[in-house]
C-alpha cells in the first residue's frame, strides 16, 4: 500500500522540523513537502495533490484558513489538520467552519502528530479536550444562537464532546457507551460536519470574531 | 343637492320645535300674585284730564310712527281699596316701553326719567300709603317715548312692597341682571380669546369667537344699558349691525372649529349685511326697519348655516361635545328666531324678550367646546410625555446594556489579547530555547539524560502552563489536556492512567486561579508517582467536590518528606497551594499505595 503523502504548511522552522520527523516515522506517511508560506503552500496543494495538510494558522502572507478552504473545495480525497499555537474559541469555530477536520495545539506532543493524522485519514477527527470544551461552551453559553445549536447536536454527541473535554480517550468513552472507539470518531466527525454545514456556525464564529463570546 | 336641502329643512323644523317649546314654556308670564291686586284692563284716555276714557285691554301697544316728536298715551284706572293699607304700597310693572310717568290720587308718585329706560327692565314704583285713601283711588300712567314710538304695556301689579320686591327682584334678574352679567362674561371672553389668538394666530378659531364676543358685547350693551347712541336709526342700525356680525362670526368659528373650508355663504352674507346697514343709515328713517329686517334675515340665514354645518359634520367632533354643543347652538338660534319673530310682528305675545340670553348660552358652550378640546389635547400631551419617557428609558436601557456589553467586549478582547501574546511568547521564547537546546544536543551528540530529561520536563511544564492559560475556567478539561501532556511520558515509565473524572469540580470561589492550584497539585502528586512510587496505574478523581489522585505503587513515609531539612515530593508547596483555596490537602499512603485528596472546604 502506498504510503499516504502529507503536505505540511507551517512558518516556523523548529516547528516545522519537528512535524516533519514525526511524520516521516509513521510508516503509513510520506511528508510530500514543507511550504513556509501561504502561497506557497496552495501552490504545491494542487501539485502534490496530498491526502493531508498540516496547515498552521498564522502564515506571513495569510491565515491558513484560506488553504483549509482551497482544501475542502478540492476534487480529490484531501483533510486539512490545523496546527495552532492558539485553540481560542473564534479560532476554532473558524477552522471548523472552512472545513478542518481536526485542530491540535503546537504546545502539545507533536510526536502524537502521526498518530493523529492516521486517525483522520480512517475517518476520525483529532480533538484535543480543550477544543471540545470549546465547541460546548459555544453550544452552551450564549442564549439565543446557542440553543439551537445544541438542538443541532443529538444527546449523544453531545455527551460525547463532554467526555472529550474531560480527557477521557475514545477507547474509554466507547467502554462507558457500549460502543467501539471507531464509532466514536465517526460520532465526532459528524459533530465536525454539523459545525461546518450550519449556518448558526457562521454567527458563532462571527460573534467569536467579534469578541462577543 | 337632495342631502343638503333635506338638511337644512331639518334644521328649519328643528329648529320651529325649539322655538315651539319656548312658546309653551313662556319663560316670564306674567300671572297674577297672590295678595296683590293685577290689572290687565286699563281705560285709555284721549285727553290729559281723561274726560272720555276707552277701555284697553293689557298688554297693548301702538304701531311704529315715524313722525318727530314724542308720542304719549295716557292711561288711566282706579285702584279700590277696603281700607287704608298701613305699609308701603308699590306698583310692579314686568314690561313697558319707553317712559312711564306714574301719578296716584293726582300726586306725581314716578317721574319721567332723564335718559332712556333699559327696555327690557321692569318697574317697581313705590306708593307711600298716606297718598292713599278708602274707596277708589285714581292713577293716571302716562306712557311716552320717541321715533318710532311702539308704546308697550304689559299687565301690572299693585299691592305691598313686600310682597312686590320679590318678584321684581326675580325679573330683574332674568332680564337686566342676565343682561349685565353676559355683557361682563363677553368683555372678559372677548379678551382672553384675543390673547389665546394672538399666541397662536394661525389657529383663526380664536380670532373668530373674539371678534363674535365683541359684536355680543355690542349689542348687550344696547340691550342692558341706559346708554343711548344717536338717534334711533343709528341705535337700530347698529343693533342689527351686531346681531349680523355676530351671528356671521359664530358661523366662521364652528366652521373653523371643525376644520372645513370657508362655505359660499361666509362670503354672500357679509355683503348683504353691509349694504343693508347702509341703506339703512342713508334712507330715510321709514326705511330702517325694513332694511335692519333684511340684515336681520342675512343673520338667521347665517344661523341656520352655522347649525346645518355642525348636523353635517358632527362625526368629526367627540360625541359628548356635540351632545353638548348642538343643542345649545339649536337653543341659541331659536332664542335669536324669537328675538326676530318679536320685533316682525310687533306682537306683545312674548312677555319677556329673551335675545340676550343668546349669547350668553353661546358663549358657555362654546367655553366648554374649547375647554374640551384644551383637556383633550393635554391629555395627549400627558400620554405622549407618558410615552416618550418609557422609550427614553427603554432606550436608555438598552444604551447601557449596549456600553456594558461593548465594555465585556473590549475587555474579553484585551484579555484574550494579552493571554495571546503570552501564549506565543512561551511558545516562541521558552519554547524556543528548550527546542532548539535539544536539537543542539541532539545534532553535537551530547548524551546527558539528566539534562535531557530536564529540558523534556521544562518543555512539558510549559505546555501545561499554556493549556492553563487557555483552559483555565474548567478544571475538568485542564485536568483532560494534563492527560494529554503526561501520557507519552507515562507510558515511558510503564505507568498508565486510570480516568475517573465525573463532574466538573466545583469550588467556593470562582477564581480561575484556583483551578490552577488544583492542577498543579495533580500534576505534582503525578509526577511524585512516576519518580518516586513504582507503580502501574495512577487514578485521577473528581467530582464537584473532591480531586483525587492515587496509585498502586509503594507509599511513603509522610512525616519524613515534609521534614524541613529534606524536602521531597513537594509536599509543602502542595500543601501552600491548597491552603490559598480553601482545601484540605490529605495523603493516606500505605504499602498498597497512596491517595492525595483535594477536599474543598463546605462553607
Amino acid at each position: 500500500m502506498m504510503p499516504h503523502c502529507v503536505l505540511i504548511i507551517e512558518d516556523r522552522p523548529d516547528i516545522a522540523a519537528r512535524l516533519k520527523n514525526a511524520v516521516a516515522v509513521h510508516a503509513n506517511l510520506v511528508v510530500g513537502d514543507v511550504c513556509w508560506t501561504l502561497d506557497h503552500g496552495l501552490q504545491r496543494l494542487f501539485d502534490l495533490k496530498p491526502r493531508v495538510v498540516l496547515v498552521d494558522l498564522g502564515l506571513p502572507d495569510g491565515s491558513g484558513i484560506e488553504a483549509i478552504k482551497a482544501v475542502a473545495a478540492a476534487d480529490w480525497e484531501v483533510d486539512a489538520l490545523v496546527i495552532s499555537i492558539f485553540g481560542d474559541e473564534a479560532r476554532v469555530v473558524e477552522a471548523i467552519q472552512a472545513g478542518a477536520r481536526g485542530y491540535i495545539l503546537k504546545g502539545g506532543d507533536l510526536g502524537q502528530v502521526g498518530d493523529d493524522i492516521q486517525t483522520l485519514i480512517d475517518g476520525g477527527s483529532p480533538i484535543s479536550p480543550a477544543i471540545a470544551r470549546h465547541v460546548l461552551n459555544l453550544l452552551s453559553d450564549h442564549a439565543g444562537i446557542a440553543t439551537s445549536q445544541m438542538e443541532m447536536l443529538t444527546g449523544r454527541e453531545t455527551e460525547i464532546l463532554r467526555a472529550i473535554a474531560r480527557g477521557y480517550k475514545r477507547r474509554e468513552i466507547g467502554d462507558q457507551l457500549g460502543i467501539s472507539g471507531g464509532t466514536v470518531g465517526n460520532h465526532i466527525t459528524q459533530i465536525y460536519r454539523k459545525l461546518k454545514v450550519s449556518s448558526n456556525t457562521e454567527a458563532v464564529a462571527q460573534a467569536a470574531k467579534n469578541g462577543m463570546i | 343637492m337632495g342631502a343638503g336641502a333635506r338638511v337644512y329643512g331639518g334644521v328649519v323644523v328643528w329648529i320651529l320645535a325649539m322655538l315651539t317649546v319656548l312658546s309653551v314654556v313662556d319663560i316670564g308670564d306674567i300671572r297674577p300674585i297672590e295678595h296683590t291686586m293685577f290689572f290687565d284692563r286699563v281705560a285709555s284716555c284721549a285727553q290729559p284730564d281723561c274726560d272720555d276714557p276707552v277701555p284697553l285691554d293689557l298688554p297693548f301697544s301702538t304701531p311704529a310712527r315715524y313722525t318727530p316728536g314724542i308720542e304719549h298715551q295716557v292711561l288711566q284706572f282706579t285702584v279700590p281699596l277696603d281700607e287704608v293699607p298701613t305699609q308701603m304700597q308699590a306698583f310692579f310693572i314686568p314690561k313697558y316701553n319707553h317712559h312711564l310717568q306714574i301719578t296716584v290720587n293726582g300726586a306725581l308718585v314716578h317721574a319721567l326719567p332723564h335718559q332712556r329706560h333699559p327696555w327690557m327692565a321692569p318697574l317697581l314704583v313705590e306708593v307711600s300709603p298716606s297718598l292713599l285713601k278708602l274707596g277708589e283711588n285714581r292713577v293716571m300712567f302716562d306712557l311716552s317715548g320717541p321715533v318710532p314710538g311702539q308704546l308697550d304695556l304689559q299687565p301690572f301689579h299693585f299691592g305691598d312692597l313686600e310682597m312686590l320686591s320679590t318678584p321684581y327682584d326675580t325679573r330683574f334678574m332674568l332680564t337686566q341682571g342676565l343682561t349685565q352679567l353676559a355683557l361682563g362674561l363677553m368683555i372678559l371672553l372677548t379678551l382672553g380669546y384675543f390673547v389665546v389668538w394672538l399666541a397662536r394666530t394661525k389657529e383663526r378659531m380664536f380670532l373668530w369667537i373674539a371678534l363674535s364676543c365683541v359684536s355680543a358685547c355690542g349689542f348687550l350693551a344696547l340691550l342692558g344699558t341706559h346708554v343711548t347712541v344717536g338717534d334711533y336709526q343709528i341705535s337700530q342700525s347698529l343693533h342689527a349691525l351686531f346681531v349680523a356680525s355676530y351671528v356671521l362670526f359664530m358661523l366662521k368659528f364652528v366652521r373653523s372649529f371643525l376644520g372645513i373650508a370657508p362655505l359660499r355663504s361666509e362670503r354672500v352674507l357679509p355683503w348683504l349685511i353691509c349694504f343693508g346697514i347702509l341703506v339703512a343709515f342713508l334712507l330715510p328713517m321709514q326705511y330702517v326697519y325694513p332694511a335692519t329686517m333684511a340684515v336681520n334675515l342675512c343673520a338667521a340665514i347665517a344661523g341656520l348655516v352655522t347649525v346645518a354645518v355642525m348636523w353635517q359634520h358632527r362625526h368629526s367632533v367627540p360625541k359628548i361635545d356635540f351632545l353638548i354643543f348642538f343643542p345649545a347652538l339649536s337653543l341659541a338660534l331659536a332664542l335669536a328666531f324669537d328675538g326676530l319673530f318679536l320685533v316682525l310682528t310687533h306682537s306683545q305675545a312674548r312677555s319677556m324678550n329673551l335675545l340676550h340670553l343668546m349669547p350668553l348660552l353661546t358663549a358657555l358652550v362654546c367655553l366648554w367646546l374649547i375647554l374640551s378640546q384644551l383637556i383633550r389635547s393635554l391629555s395627549a400631551h400627558a400620554e405622549l410625555a407618558a410615552t416618550l419617557h418609557s422609550t427614553i428609558a427603554e432606550k436608555s436601557a438598552q444604551l447601557e446594556t449596549s456600553f456594558n456589553e461593548l465594555a465585556t467586549v473590549r475587555k474579553t478582547q484585551t484579555i484574550s489579547q494579552e493571554r495571546s501574546r503570552i501564549l506565543l511568547e512561551l511558545h516562541d521564547g521558552v519554547g524556543g530555547q528548550l527546542v532548539n537546546t535539544l536539537a543542539y544536543m541532539e545534532s553535537q551528540s551530547i548524551d546527558d539524560p539528566t539534562l535531557r530529561t530536564a529540558l523534556e520536563d521544562a518543555l512539558r511544564d510549559l505546555a501545561l502552563m499554556m493549556d492553563s492559560i487557555e483552559s483555565q475556567d474548567s478544571l475538568a478539561t485542564l485536568l483532560g489536556m494534563m492527560r494529554t501532556r503526561l501520557e507519552g511520558l507515562l507510558a515511558k515509565h510503564g505507568v498508565s492512567f486510570e480516568w475517573q473524572i465525573q463532574d466538573e469540580p466545583l469550588w467556593p470561589t470562582e477564581n480561575p486561579s484556583d483551578n490552577l492550584h488544583i492542577a498543579r497539585i495533580v500534576q505534582e502528586a503525578i509526577t511524585n508517582v512516576i519518580k518516586h512510587a513504582r507503580a502501574s496505574t495512577i487514578t485521577v478523581y473528581a467530582d464537584h467536590r473532591r480531586v483525587a489522585v492515587s496509585d498502586d505503587g509503594l507509599g511513603f513515609d509522610v512525616g519524613a518528606a515534609q521534614s524541613a531539612d529534606r524536602p521531597r515530593y513537594g509536599l509543602t508547596g502542595m500543601r501552600r497551594r491548597a491552603s490559598k483555596i480553601d482545601a484540605n490537602l490529605s495523603i493516606q499512603t500505605g504499602e498498597t499505595g497512596t491517595t492525595v485528596s483535594i477536599l474543598r472546604v463546605e462553607t
